[in-house]
């Protein structure tokens, strides 16, 4: 699905808000977060699994996110993550920085016709 | 579900079951599940799903606290260097040892050591294919500040275990029959100070273990996030 010229190297950067954005939606578990995230992408882009388990696992020891168990009986219970107010400051933060990188970015590799 | 159970297992049968690890565990079961569940509502076969839900994850490495990924084949060709030198220090320190029969036998045994070790040295360090020295690998960090520690603790047990058994074959007949400790000029004195140095020398263990921790973070790797691949 996800062609490998996207994947890697530039979302790299970004999952940390880009699973930030998912829960702002509200709380989620592992496999939900990944779905999300390829439905936002228009399923372009897929999360792959140990790359969310690093990025949660960051956002949790920088107190962006909380964690708590669910009460699912069959298949084993969940782990469900929430956005805390870290997190939020961290996810606006990030988005004001992508933006102006990417202005900047545009500018410097786009060739544009000379005026 | 019994099947990606035992593949979760399998993942993790490197690693102690402590809290953090059954958690994390029951976290990667559970989402491998409801990706299974997902695939399957979706029309695929269930044994299709459980394949593509494996692939999905095949290390656990990177998600262990403590673990760090490092540019493994350079790491470990410094840590033996760290060893081949180490070797070379007890060897030529042990070299006044050998007037005692016990000394004889280890000094020999670190030259051999050394010897092996330093070859072993030689080969790999030739080696400079790409490949060879950009593979990375976990260090289970972790681990090795605990195995330090035991260490540590094991050579002071040793140490002390052997000044007693050395003090006791030395002088016990001169504690048990009260007569007066004779010692017969400076050999004697030499070869007694000897025996009570020897066990000292396999500080080198731990010592290795402190070089291995050191080394880990001169060889780390970088990226923020290894686990695309």
């Amino acid at each position: 699905m996800a062609s490998p010229a996207i994947s890697s190297d530039y979302m790299r950067g970004s999952l940390d808000p880009i699973i930030l954005r998912v829960l702002l939606e509200g709380d989620s578990y592992g496999y939900e977060i990944i779905k999300a995230v390829s439905h936002n992408s228009g399923g372009v882009y897929e999360l792959k699994e140990p790359s969310l388990y690093t990025s949660l696992k960051r956002l949790e020891a920088l107190a962006c996110v909380t964690s708590y168990w669910g009460d699912e009986s069959q298949g084993g219970r969940r782990k469900y993550y929430r956005i805390t107010p870290k997190g939020r400051q961290l996810y606006e933060t990030s988005l004001a920085q992508w933006k102006q990188a990417r202005d900047l970015i545009d500018q410097l590799i786009e060739r544009r016709a000379q005026p | 579900m019994e099947e990606l159970k035992s593949y979760v297992d399998l993942l993790f049968s490197r690693y102690r079951n402590s809290a953090r690890i059954l958690e994390l565990k029951e976290e990667i079961l559970s989402n491998l599940v409801a990706k299974v569940e997902d695939l399957t509502a979706q029309g695929m076969e269930k044994e299709e799903a459980v394949r593509q839900a494996k692939a999905s994850i095949t290390s656990v490495d990177g998600l262990i606290d403590g673990n760090r990924l490092v540019y493994y084949n350079q790491y470990k060709l410094e840590v033996t260097q760290v060893a081949v030198l180490y070797g070379v220090i007890a060897w030529i320190l042990t070299l006044p040892l050998k007037i005692v029969n016990t000394g004889i036998w280890v000094n020999e045994v670190f030259l051999v050591l050394t010897l092996a070790v330093g070859i072993w040295y030689l080969l790999q360090r030739g080696r400079k294919e790409e490949e060879y020295v950009q593979h990375t690998a976990y260090v289970r960090a972790g681990r090795l500040r605990w195995m330090h520690k035991a260490a540590w603790w094991l050579f002071g047990l040793l140490m002390v275990v052997m000044t007693a058994f050395t003090t006791a074959v030395q002088f016990g007949s001169n504690f048990w029959y009260s007569t007066p400790v004779k010692i017969d000029g400076p050999f004697q004195a030499g070869a007694l100070a000897v025996r009570y140095l020897l066990p000292a020398f396999f500080m080198i263990i731990p010592l290795l273990y402190h070089a291995a921790i050191k080394l880990v973070s001169k060889y780390e790797v970088n990226h923020e996030d290894q686990n695309e691949e």
